[in-house]
């Protein structure tokens, strides 16, 4: 099948016609992982829901590199793509207790167990890189991977940087990312995320072979690496408040879902007190 | 049946087939640290409902259903909706499909009071129904956490969701506060639920469970001004799902701070 030709097409299938699946996912999540509570999230920075209990459950932290989908516990689990069918998001709403910016994503391949003490390579996916990217996996389709540290549990207190070794959107392997902070305040909390900026010109990211932090942040704590693709951002403006994202009516037009994404969020907030947010995601074939 | 294209829609739309007014009592989001939460509107449905004992399938007979005729030939669908005085948040129609009342805030031991809970009449597979535990009158202050066990949509009962805090502080022991249920690993909705379990005493007050499928989503922008939300203007999400027969539709909500008492009307249209 093909994209959405037009409103009206659109409509039809939304209300019903046309074949293929359309759903709304709702979502909720909470300050809980496996059902303990959990520290809290940091003001104004970019940390990870995967983690967090909720609906759909919140994830389990990853070992080796794998790729995760729509299968996959800490996942939106959206139902799989019909044969023939490719999927597209029409719409998308949070609220949550604070006001608070959420990022979707499909995270694309994942790793954790890394440590926040050992000063030489850890590897990610290695060389040659196992397993390979199922989704966005090509010169052309890899333009917008984000490689993504997410902190699971909490590491040292002395600030340091990490580098990635990665293969750039030109299939150029052994780029190396800027270097970036990891430990002390705000670098070394659970559920901390951070991008990589990738080296000058690279637009894209088809595996990370490792990653090296430049010295001890003095706790080993765990720590991941995620490739990941942001798909849509969304704003709350106040307590209570309501982001909305309408596709049908604003740019971009309608985000494309990989058949198997594992679609996942992120969230900057505006408070760290008691995190809740709940939201929907509306998804339709054609 | 579904709409041809955009001036069907449009039509239907102009044209509903079926209105039914909404309305919910005065409550006070900033009084009891309730903004930013989620409420169970049917607890404050104007006139005042029963709280539920044992369990039910929530019928139109019952105060607080929000009126509608089932479907002709069609399927019904709701095609916009118009509200006044809600406060500025996100608003959720649900289907309630079942739900029943007092378990105890008090009791640190396994609860099958009106349990389980009445089997399905809608949604039968359980697939995407949640589990929504409702205070039905102020629990004590002691934090804890409650579980409860439940049959899967796979029809595997015995299954523990995983532990979720109440009370402890305000905006967790209040009237009317709710509560969606974390089920357990790879499951991803409920056919019943079997019994309920505080880890501790709160030290007062009960609850309720309840089986809903939540079905749209409303953004409200302004409290005072009525606010019209369709498919098309960027403030109703979810699409355009069917309503099945004899469905409960009620509200829940997530305020921002202020009073309120909301009243509106809720348009169908069958395709």
């Amino acid at each position: 099948m093909a994209a959405i030709a037009d409103l009206s097409t659109l409509i039809n299938k939304v209300s019903g016609g046309g074949g293929g699946t359309r759903e709304t996912i709702f979502l909720f999540k909470t300050n809980r992982v496996a059902g303990a509570t959990a520290s809290v999230l940091v003001t104004g920075r970019l940390n990870s829901l995967w983690r967090m209990d909720g609906t759909p459950q919140g994830g389990d932290v990853p070992t080796s590199a794998a790729i995760p989908d729509n299968t996959t516990n800490g996942s939106l689990k959206q139902t799989s793509n019909t044969s023939g069918y490719e999927k597209f998001i029409y719409s998308y709403c949070m609220s949550s207790l604070n006001a608070a910016s959420f990022i979707l994503y499909d995270r694309l391949m994942h790793c954790g167990g890394l440590s926040g003490t050992v000063t030489t390579a850890q590897t990610v996916q290695g060389d040659p890189a196992s397993p390979g990217l199922t989704r966005y996996n090509t010169n052309s389709t890899c333009v917008g991977n984000m490689i993504m540290v997410e902190i699971y549990t909490a590491l040292g207190t002395t600030q340091r940087t990490i580098t990635a070794s990665y293969t750039n959107q030109a299939g150029t392997a052994n780029q190396t990312t800027i270097a970036t902070p990891i430990g002390s305040a705000n670098f070394n909390n659970a559920y901390r995320a951070f991008f990589l900026p990738l080296a000058d010109g690279d637009t894209g990211v088809q595996a990370v072979k490792d990653v090296t932090i430049s010295a001890s942040t003095g706790g080993p704590g765990n720590f991941g690496v995620s490739i990941v693709r942001p798909l849509a951002m969304i704003g709350t403006m106040e307590t209570g408040g309501t982001g909305f994202r309408d596709f049908t009516v604003g740019l971009p037009g309608l985000p494309e879902v990989e058949s198997g994404a594992c679609l996942a969020m992120l969230v900057i907030p505006s408070n760290n007190a008691n995190y809740e947010c709940y939201g929907g995601l509306s998804l339709v074939e054609s | 049946m579904a709409y041809a294209d955009y001036n069907a829609y449009k039509n239907s739309t102009i044209q509903s087939a079926q209105r039914s007014d909404t309305g919910f009592r005065t409550f006070n989001a900033a009084g009891g640290n309730q903004a930013g939460r989620l409420l169970d509107m049917f607890t404050y449905a104007y006139p005042d409902v029963d709280t539920p004992t044992v369990p039910e399938v929530p019928t139109q007979a019952l105060i607080g259903a929000l009126p509608l005729a089932n479907a002709g030939t069609g399927r019904l669908v709701v095609n916009s909706i118009n509200a006044s005085g809600f406060v500025p948040g996100m608003h959720i129609l649900c289907d309630r499909l079942s739900h029943q009342g007092n378990l105890s805030g008090t009791l640190n031991t396994t609860q099958t009071t009106n349990l389980p809970t009445a089997a399905l009449t809608r949604y039968t597979d359980g697939q995407g129904v949640m589990a929504l535990v409702t205070i039905w009158s102020q629990i004590g202050t002691t934090a804890t956490t409650y579980t409860i066990n439940y049959t899967n949509q796979a029809g595997i009962a015995g299954q523990t969701s995983v532990a979720l805090d109440v009370s402890g502080s305000y905006e967790k022991r209040w009237f009317g506060r709710a509560f969606v249920t974390p089920l357990a690993s790879g499951d991803t909705g409920v056919r019943s639920v079997e019994s309920f379990k505080l880890a501790a005493s709160t030290g007062g007050g009960t609850f309720g469970i309840s089986l809903i499928k939540p079905l749209l989503f409303m953004q409200v922008t302004q409290r005072g001004n009525t606010n019209q939300a369709d498919f098309m203007t960027n403030n109703l999400h979810g699409g355009l799902p069917e309503i099945l027969d004899d469905a409960f539709l009620f509200w829940l909500s997530i305020p921002g701070p202020g009073t309120t008492a909301a009243t509106g009307q809720v348009n169908f249209s069958e395709v």
